[in-house]
């Protein structure tokens, strides 16, 4: 974001992109081309702050930036990399000046509500006839046409639609994550082409169908045969023996996964049974269960990582189940330096996972802190749009831009 | 050709060879670039990708191996077939990897890529002009870089299975291999970037242990208050959740504070809901226990396809909870098109989710079923390298193909 990243080649290097979004696929979406070197600005409100700003958190006391705004650390992890600017739409000349903005992009991305972006003067209609180049990705819970198409949604909403819930969990922001990855790809693909031929690209982009691609193998058998997925928790498809044993310790666990035949032999000789491997061909399901019976008493005396390393060891799949506490101690993500700090000044020193996006000669990486609401706004305008600093005074007095007045290095 | 038709006719990647040698955890990354227009030779091992013999099956599986997860993760790829661990593979991976602009692998101890002994430097047969992609469960590099792995045990080791299940265990993992899949786009996203900036000759090392750790951020919450998530109750202020209907279930996600208002307007505005302290989100997180034992009352004389469809029209992000076959009745996907019939050679006719993006004009499209094993042998030995038919009788013969 500095200008000492200019100096480094960057994958998304000079790529300018504007985000009016929110949540997670709104945010994160963004980040990973941010990460990437891409210019990303978030077009912000003072007036409608997103919800991500002033979300309950049960990790932190509420935060407050100068603007008198809210912030919080999960808004300060998914928004890091990218500029803020402040545009109030309903204001004079603010759409003008979003549109503006938009119309010097490369790449749009919204995840606003149904009609939203259209009311703003933004259909991509309105914005390719001054910028015929323009990729516009928008992101949407059920995608912008179809029986559903002007469906309001969040995570859980397409975790339960898609039939998540019901074989794990109602998850509140995995598909946005989704999503969100699969936008990326759309965008750079889109904006590779607009390289290639001139032209823009509209985008529909909706987490139902990048759900769908990911969930697939629990929909293939219903799909092709009619047959509903009807597999226990932990339950592997084609999977000799697939099962999560309690360890010692408290709430410790460890995931096994017999993939073969060979496998469960290894195993019960690992644990001393090799009565359990002579004759296994005749009913293997018989004797993994017999076989389990055996791993958890073998377990439940040895913690997850004794357990893993040792099955490890003998060339079967094990996994420590791994809680918050392991994950920030894992020994393979410290390793990799797969953490880095970030410094805010109203969030504070904060320890974030780095871009997973590892990349020889161009890493992605945190390319600088969250911003306060509003912090770059005349930054960007000058750099973007060359607008004379007496012209963006004008636009703020009469409401349609805010620029946060303290600087922060 | 007019600038406006080249663009309606011309994928992003028509004209980029991917070889794809990557096991399970790459694989949805080739067919993501193969949607996209890349030309993807997935590269099979002779005795055929494990995939081929993992259920679910097709529907007449007597007939050979019909592996439908082989056919999803495959769909719009050609394939080839050499055993790529045989060191007199390699001549002959050093020929396809010159002719192609991007190497996708997934390394593993338990079977090493022939030339391809110290990750994470590059195999001997690649240019150093290519990309390589290397996809795997815990990276190239790091103490758990050999770790034999599942899609099961990546899961629970990704930090995201502890806090999902019965509160008095064990932890539950989400069925199939979307953290494996999720790496994948990532990688895609990373190919893509290369291609687009021209900055190739690079290493690409995606581990999808690291993008699961990323993803929760789980990092950020521990290290900003050392708090352990656990399978407890979740109380998220009401109405947010999932709720008993008469006839089904319905979730509600009440993220914005005037969603409690549309919420109370939407079941009538019933005494009991009426306290303006509700209002306050913390209020409602303080009083769950209280609000749920009223809401409970009101959501079981709802109908769940009428409320959502109520709702919806009121502004509430609410939503049907469906069985994954019930989501696969539903009107909305097949309006928009999810799906495609794909003609198999051998299973026939089956349904598959299509290629993901949705653009006017284009992004990517589905042209080819996954290919029967060795399909395109003689394609791209014979035609395209310039091998005698004799030369790859011979390699057959030796199992080498």
């Amino acid at each position: 974001m500095g200008s000492s990243e200019l100096e480094q080649p960057a994958p998304l290097g000079g790529v300018r992109v504007v985000a009016v979004g929110a949540f997670v696929a709104g945010n994160v979406c963004p980040l990973v081309l941010a990460e990437l070197g891409a210019d990303v600005v978030k077009v912000e409100s003072l007036r409608r702050p997103e919800a991500l700003r002033s979300y309950y958190s049960p990790d932190h006391a509420p935060i407050v930036e100068p603007s008198g705004v809210r912030t919080t650390a999960m808004f300060s992890c998914l928004t890091r990399s990218v500029r803020s600017v402040c545009i109030e739409v309903d204001q004079p000349g603010g759409s003008d000046t979003l549109r503006s903005l938009v119309e010097s992009a490369d790449i749009l991305i919204e995840n606003m509500g149904p009609g939203v972006i259209e009311r703003w003067g933004c259909s991509y209609e309105d914005l390719t006839v001054r910028n015929p180049r323009l990729v516009m990705v928008s992101i949407s819970g059920y995608g912008r046409t179809g029986p559903r198409g002007d469906y309001r949604a969040y995570g859980s909403s397409i975790a339960n639609y898609l039939g998540l819930a019901t074989v794990w969990a109602p998850d509140p922001v995995h598909f946005d994550f989704v999503a969100a990855y699969h936008g990326a790809v759309a965008a750079i693909a889109a904006h590779e082409r607009t390289k290639q031929t001139g032209a823009g690209t509209y985008v529909d982009l909706s987490q139902v169908e990048a759900g769908t691609a990911v969930m697939a193998p629990v929909y293939l058998d219903a799909l092709v045969n009619g047959r509903p997925w009807s597999f226990e928790h932990n339950e592997v498809p084609g999977a000799v023996l697939s099962t999560v044993v309690q360890c010692a310790g408290h709430d410790a666990w460890a995931a096994v996964e017999l993939e073969d035949l060979d496998d469960l032999r290894t195993l019960a000789h690992l644990l001393a049974r090799p009565e359990f491997a002579v004759s296994i061909i005749g009913d293997a399901r018989a004797r993994a269960a017999e076989v389990c019976d055996a791993l958890r008493e073998w377990a439940a005396q040895r913690t997850p990582m004794q357990v893993s390393v040792v099955l490890q060891q003998a060339g079967l799949a094990a996994a420590p189940v791994q809680n918050t506490e392991d994950l920030w101690r894992d020994p393979q993500l410290r390793t990799r330096n797969a953490f880095v700090e970030v410094d805010h000044p109203d969030v504070g020193l904060l320890e974030q996972p780095q871009s997973p996006d590892r990349m020889s000669m161009t890493p992605g990486h945190v390319r600088g802190r969250s911003r306060r609401l509003g912090e770059d706004t005349l930054d960007v305008l000058e750099e973007w749009l060359g607008m004379a600093s007496t012209d963006a005074e004008v636009l703020r007095a009469v409401g349609a831009i805010y620029q946060v007045s303290d600087k922060v290095p | 050709m007019t600038q406006e038709d080249a663009a309606t006719h011309r994928l992003p990647l028509s004209g980029i060879r991917v070889l794809d040698l990557s096991s399970r955890v790459g694989a949805y990354c080739g067919k993501l670039l193969a949607d996209l227009g890349a030309d993807v030779i997935k590269v099979e091992r002779p005795s055929g990708d494990p995939l081929r013999r993992t259920p679910p099956f097709g529907p007449t599986p007597a007939d050979g191996e019909q592996g439908l997860l082989f056919a999803w993760y495959n769909n719009n790829k050609r394939g080839i077939t050499l055993d790529w661990v045989r060191t007199e593979a390699v001549p002959l991976l050093t020929e396809l990897a010159a002719a192609a602009n991007v190497v996708v692998a997934s390394p593993d101890a338990r079977e090493p890529l022939a030339g391809f002994d110290d990750p994470p430097s590059r195999p001997v047969w690649m240019s150093e002009r290519a990309t390589l992609c290397a996809i795997t469960p815990y990276g190239l590099t790091g103490p758990w870089r050999h770790w034999r792995a599942t899609p099961f045990t990546s899961f629970a080791a990704s930090g995201q299975m502890h806090a999902t299940g019965p509160e008095e265990g064990p932890p539950v993992a989400m069925p199939g291999q979307q953290l494996y899949d999720e790496a994948s786009t990532r990688a895609a996203a990373l190919v893509l970037a290369t291609i687009t900036s021209g900055l190739t000759a690079q290493t690409v090392d995606v581990a999808a242990h690291e993008v699961g750790a990323w993803q929760y951020q789980v990092i950020q919450r521990f290290a900003t208050s050392g708090r352990i998530m656990t399978r407890a109750t979740n109380f998220g202020p009401p109405p947010g959740g999932v709720w008993h209907c008469r006839d089904g279930h319905v979730d509600i996600a009440a993220h914005s504070g005037h969603h409690w208002d549309v919420f109370v307007k939407l079941l009538g505005s019933p005494e009991d809901l009426q306290d303006p302290i509700y209002c306050d989100r913390m209020m409602r997180v303080q009083l769950f226990d209280l609000l749920t034992m009223f809401i409970t009352e009101h959501m079981a004389n709802q109908s769940a396809p009428e409320f959502v469809a109520r709702g919806q029209q009121m502004g509430l992000p609410c939503a049907l909870q469906y069985r994954p076959e019930e989501f696969l009745r539903d009107e909305h996907p097949r309006a928009r098109g999810a799906f495609v019939e794909v003609d198999h050679p051998e299973m026939g006719t089956v349904t598959l989710p299509g290629p993901v993006v949705r653009s006017v004009p284009p992004l990517v499209t589905y042209c080819r079923p996954a290919p029967v094993l060795g399909e395109s042998n003689a394609a791209v030995y014979v035609d395209e390298l310039g091998h005698a038919p004799s030369e790859v009788e011979e390699w057959r013969a030796r199992g080498l193909i």
